[in-house]
This record gives structure tokens, sequence and C-alpha cells, in this order.
């Protein structure tokens, strides 16, 4: 492996942990707000 | 990429699993669903209603990418699928359907646990039916494929309005057979302009198998029905006027492209501009039906 292909798989693996970090943290979001919708309408 | 010796491992891109979902499909899907939850007569919180429309879009992005991770020989074979991830060699298969069955079980978890258990079930049962039923069982068997497979575009308005609601009614049944119905005119008018394609990859697709003369019928036998579930809902006292004339206008127009399509012959160097309308008018068709509903409701 040369250290041109070496430097492109690691910008891969960035953007996908990148991608990843964002749809974790939209998800944390997502469940704190589906939390609070829960305990508003009393959990039914 | 390409530059990149097959000898060494490159992880696929993020693009190439948001490619896999098929975004365009789940365009029609997530506004059929979203209609289908804001069509019905109760309210919904809106951080339950996004995440019901949130749920509906991974569920039809899972059974996307599942299709694919099925299906990536046949796409190899067709021009229109060919620059697809997998086939393009962009990523592994095993990493296809690791995503597919990840995001499939994640999107009925948090539709069951964040909405509700009947919604979750439906949408169970449209990616089951979609991966099983039409790409393993049917697509590759039976010239009927998509009509049956059509059933599983038809879930979402119902899963929309169980969202809502808890429950299935009248009207979300009605959307359901108008999708059902309508899947197979509009995949027999893009089937009879991409016919070469499908041949090609074997796929038994009703102008393949049966030719185009049964195929052009077909089409405006389909129609029939189609245009008698689109426009029930008002005769039924189930919608007001604004869905009624709307969806008759624009039933009228459907009926009329269908029957120019299926009245008339392929000539010598056709283009097949009459198919191509019908199919591009299909989709708008679709998106003005449910559009009128929600006004129609909200009005």
């Amino acid at each position: 492996m040369t250290p041109d292909d070496s430097n492109r798989i690691r910008a891969k693996q960035r953007a996908r942990a990148t991608a990843m970090a964002l749809l974790l943290g939209f998800l944390v979001v997502l469940i704190f707000f589906i939390t609070l919708s829960k305990i508003r309408s009393g959990m039914h | 990429m390409s530059s990149i010796p097959s000898s060494v491992f490159v992880p696929a891109d993020w693009r190439d699993f948001l490619a896999l979902t098929k975004p365009r499909v789940m365009t029609l899907v997530v506004f059929t669903g979203l209609c289908g939850m804001l069509a019905a007569p109760v309210g919904v919180d809106p951080v339950i209603g996004f995440t019901a429309i949130l749920c509906i879009a991974l569920g039809a992005g899972a059974a996307g990418a599942l299709n694919q991770w099925y299906e990536a020989d046949l796409d190899a074979l067709m021009k229109r699928t060919a620059k697809r991830p997998l086939p393009a060699g962009r990523m592994t298969r095993e990493s296809a359907l690791h995503f597919g069955v990840g995001l499939a079980c994640f999107s009925v978890l948090l539709m069951g646990l964040a909405v509700n258990y009947v919604a979750a079930g439906i949408l169970t049962v449209s990616i089951l039916f979609y991966v099983l039923v039409y790409t393993v069982w049917l697509k590759r068997r039976t010239p009927q494929n998509i009509v049956i497979g059509g059933a599983a575009g038809a879930f979402p308005p119902l899963i929309g309005w169980a969202a809502a609601t808890g429950e299935i009614a009248l009207l979300p049944f009605l959307l359901f057979s108008l999708v059902f119905l309508w899947t197979p005119p509009h995949f027999w008018a893009l089937a009879l302009f991409v016919k070469t394609d499908y041949a090609n990859a074997g796929v038994p697709m009703l102008p393949v198998v049966a030719g185009e003369r049964v195929t052009r019928a077909q089409i405006g036998l389909y129609t029939i029905p189609m245009a008698i579930a689109a426009v029930a809902p008002w005769p039924l006292g189930l919608t007001g006027p604004i869905y009624g004339v709307i969806a008759t206008a624009g039933t009228a127009l459907f009926a009329a492209y269908a029957a120019i399509v299926a009245f008339r012959h392929t000539q010598p160097e056709d283009l097949m501009k009459p198919e191509k309308r019908l199919f591009k008018y299909s989709i708008l068709y679709l998106f003005l039906l449910f559009g009128a509903l929600v006004v129609d409701r909200w009005a």
C-alpha cells in the first residue's frame, strides 16, 4: 500500500466516522425529545 | 478511488450507504406516509409524528438496501442500475446486508417504542413484503411481480394513519388500494421503454414475457380499478370536495394518458413519448392526490 492509498483510506474512514458521530448525536437529541413528549402525554 | 489497487481494502463511502437506501424512491414513500398521518382525524405530537415519518423512511431505506444486496447480480446487467454501490464494486455485499438488517430492526424498534405497536407491525410487514415476497420470491419468477409486490409501496399511508390513530380505517385502506393499483400502470409504462434492459437482465417483466400488446392492455385495465379507488373517498363521504374535484380531474388525465398508451402500437424508431409521459405524470399524480387529501382535511 502506497502512502497515497493510505491517505485516501484514512480520509474515507474519517468521513464515515464523522457521519456516524453526527447520526448518533442526532439520535441522542431525538430520543431526548421523544422522552419529553412521552412524559408530557402521561406515557399514553 | 478507481486508482486504488483492488488488493487494498477500501471502506465504502457514507454516500454509498445513502445510495443503498434508494433516496429517490424514499421521497414518495415519505410523502404518502406523511399525508396518511396528516389525513387522520386526530392530531399527532410533532416529535412523535416526526419520529414516525423517520421510521417509515428508515424502513423504506432498509428494504431498498436489502433489495440491492439481493439483486446485485441483476443490477450489474442493467444500464439504469449498474452504477449502484454493489455492482460498481464500491461496497461489499456483507456491508450492505448488515446495513439493511440493522436499519430494518432499528426502524421497527423505534416505531414500536416511540410511536405505537400497530404502526411498527405494519412497518415490519411492509419491509418483509418488499424483501421476501417481491425481491426474493416474485421478481425473477413471474411477470405479475410488480402487481403483488406493489403492495409493499402501498403501506406508507397505512403506517402514517396507524401512527396517528393506532388503528386502521376505510380511508387509509382506500389509499393503500390506490397506490397498490397505481403501481402496475406506473411500472409497466417504465418497463415499455426500458424493455431491453429488463430483457438483458432476464427479469420477467410483462413486456418481455407477454409482449407489448398485452402490457398496453393491462395498463388500460388496471387504470379502471385505480380510478375507482382514487375517487371513491369523496362519494363515500370520507373526504370533502377539494380532494374530490382534484382526484376526479387528475384521474381523468391519468386515464386519458393511459388510454393513449393502451391503444397505440410501437413504431420503428419509436421514442416512446406517450409511455414516458404516462410514467412521469403517474408520479406527479400520486403527489397531487395525496397533497389534495391533506389540504382537504386541513382546509
